[in-house]
């Protein structure tokens, strides 16, 4: 389990990324991450694995997170964590050796799914082939909590549909995914929980099940939290005719 | 073991054709420089010292060519430092595989330069360009050249300051690429590459060398300093 | 082996619902037979690309219900015998006249009217 409390992030500049958050990740969850831009979901999956510097507490299984067990952990960022100038067969080579719980055969399997080819260099494929490569080297490490910050971004509706699939047919039960979409309405059915981010705060922490039980619907639930006013649109349009002028 | 050797590895992927591009680029206009030199030169005595000072500065050049081409590659993407971070290995070691494979890189560049030389000298053994004689067993095209003298081997403080010129420039160019991947900013990174040819273009000058030097060199004790003590095990170079 | 291939969930409602709503219907209007399989737990969720736990929640409700039985916990097979199937048909066509009659009802149509509408469209209707 993953533990983080009272995490506290401010910038240099004075900004307050996150602001006293309370979470526990427990394995088999599969955990979406939702809030505007800016709400700080990159900077408390960063924070969680030490690479930036942070108040508050974050542990995985009662311990820090350290070189010793941060191989527990994997991140596929939309920075893009690859080597550039090598091929997704070196770095298979590469994981390998670094990580002994890189599973080569999911490797194997995955980049066949996708058609990613395994012997050019990742700086020359695609945008969107190079999220797809980002997201399966953060699924083969062999973590147990995987975490995936936006990893949609340049994929067709059919990749995805069918990477949420693969997903789900993929992950173990000792394994815990955190992803952060904007993709709401595709990835409900995807998920188990739902944890709301607002200027730094958690603003809501759901499990689909008691959404369910209640007849709410995820989207439902997101636009009660945020507060969000239909109106708005009205409001705007009305400013921009003719009329309102 | 097999971790560094990776590690090593990937680096080297990373950034091997770019030192090889600029070893390349620079052999060929040395070479068309000194076939170019020696019709300057039977043309008269006008071009004799333009001629002369050309090499060492296409030299200067393709040194600065090489630490941009390290400092561009091995291994320091932006994004690969989140895969850097979270191996068994340390900051520290990553930084000194780095270090030595851009050491490695830079004694290739004085090998390969030696070779040259060697070849040049050997093809226009019959000609009056050069002020060696046979003790030496690479001649050198220019006397007092700073970066350009090889390594004769009977003054052993050349060959020592040809090995500490390599060794600085390699950690200077591995920490340059740690700085640029952490973002520090290029304009920083970049900044020691221009000293280095300011301190070449003023060797003739000594107080200003000197200080020049001294500063060079307090720097990149610092730099090693922040490398291997500081940050070597912890979360290092965070500018947040 | 029962197929999900017409499943078609809709925004609205829970998905587990409709699962257990999708089963019950092809239970009482003879599209999933008794002694019928159900895929697998985690083979139904990669099918639809939902969540386990939701796969799991509707076959929860099933057991209850006792219209599934789970062997060894992996594999669950439909058990339905015909009165059950007679009393889920019962059922369903109770709840689906009601909301028609309803319907027709607030369209302001009497019952002769509704019935001679029904009559006029009995032929054309697909089975």
């Amino acid at each position: 389990m993953i533990e983080i409390k009272d995490l506290e992030k401010t910038y240099a500049g004075g900004s307050r990324a996150l602001d006293h958050i309370d979470l526990e990740l427990h394995p088999g969850e599969i955990v979406g991450l939702f809030g505007p831009n800016g709400a700080g979901k990159t900077t408390l999956m960063k924070c969680i694995f030490g690479y930036l510097r942070y108040n508050g507490k974050i542990t995985l299984d009662g311990d820090p997170v350290t070189r010793k067990n941060i191989a527990r952990l994997s991140f596929g960022t939309c920075e893009h964590s690859f080597f550039p100038g090598i091929t997704a067969d070196d770095h298979a080579l590469f994981y390998r050796d670094h990580f002994e719980t890189f599973d080569e055969r999911r490797f194997r399997v995955l980049m066949d799914f996708f058609g990613l080819p395994t012997d050019r260099k990742i700086r020359h494929m695609s945008a969107g082939q190079q999220n797809q490569f980002e997201v399966i080297m953060a699924l083969c490490q062999g973590a147990d909590y995987i975490f995936l910050d936006e990893p949609f971004a340049g994929n067709d509706i059919f990749n995805r549909e069918d990477f949420y699939k693969v997903l789900l047919g993929m992950l173990g039960p000792g394994e815990m995914l955190m992803l952060s979409t904007h993709l709401i309405e595709e990835v409900s059915g995807l998920i188990s929980r739902a944890v709301l981010l607002d200027k730094g705060k958690i603003i809501g922490d759901r499990q689909i099940s008691e959404l369910e039980e209640e007849g709410t619907s995820l989207v439902g639930c997101i636009k009660a939290a945020y507060s969000y006013r239909p109106d708005r649109v009205y409001e705007a349009l009305d400013q921009l005719s003719p009329e309102g002028q | 073991m097999k971790k560094i050797s990776s590690l090593f590895g990937a680096c080297a992927a990373e950034s091997f054709a770019g030192v090889l591009c600029v070893l390349g680029c620079m052999g060929i206009v040395e070479i068309v420089a000194f076939v170019l030199r020696g019709i300057i030169r039977d043309a008269g005595s006008f071009g004799e010292a333009a001629a002369d000072s050309f090499l060492p500065f296409i030299c200067a050049l393709g040194y600065l060519g090489m630490f941009l081409a390290l400092v561009r590659g091995s291994g320091n993407s932006r994004g690969s430092r989140y895969t850097v971070r979270r191996l068994r290995v340390s900051e520290r070691t990553t930084f000194l595989v780095r270090a030595v494979y851009c050491i490695l890189c830079f004694a290739l560049f004085i090998l390969f330069q030696a070779v040259m030389i060697f070849l040049l000298a050997f093809f226009y053994r019959h000609g009056r360009y050069f002020s060696g004689g046979a003790e030496y067993l690479f001649v050198s095209l220019r006397a007092d050249g700073f970066l350009y003298s090889i390594i004769p081997l009977k003054d052993i403080w050349m060959v020592l300051m040809n090995a500490a010129c390599v060794v600085f420039s390699g950690t200077a160019a591995a920490y340059m690429a740690v700085l640029i991947r952490d973002g520090i900013g290029p304009i920083i990174s970049y900044a020691v590459p221009v000293a280095v040819i300011l301190l070449f273009l003023m060797r003739s000058l000594f107080v200003p060398f000197v200080l020049v030097f001294v500063l060079l060199t307090i720097c990149w004790l610092l730099c090693l300093y922040s490398a291997l003590v500081y940050s070597g095990d912890k979360w290092g170079w965070d500018r947040s | 082996m029962i197929s999900f291939k017409e499943f078609r969930p809709d925004g609205n409602t829970p998905i587990y619902l409709q699962i257990v709503d999708y089963v019950r219907r092809g239970i009482a209007f003879g599209g999933i037979p008794d002694g019928d399989e159900l895929p697998s737990r985690r083979a139904l969720s990669v099918l639809l690309g939902i969540n386990p736990n939701t796969v799991q929640r509707a076959f929860g409700m099933l057991e209850e219900e006792g219209l599934i039985s789970s062997s060894h916990g992996v594999t669950s097979t439909v058990t339905a015998p015909p009165r059950r199937v007679e009393e889920l048909r019962e059922e369903f066509l109770a709840s689906d006249v009601k909301a028609a009659a309803a319907m027709l009802k607030r369209s302001g149509l009497s019952l002769e009217q509704a019935a001679a509408l029904l009559a006029a469209y009995w032929e054309e209707a697909e089975k």
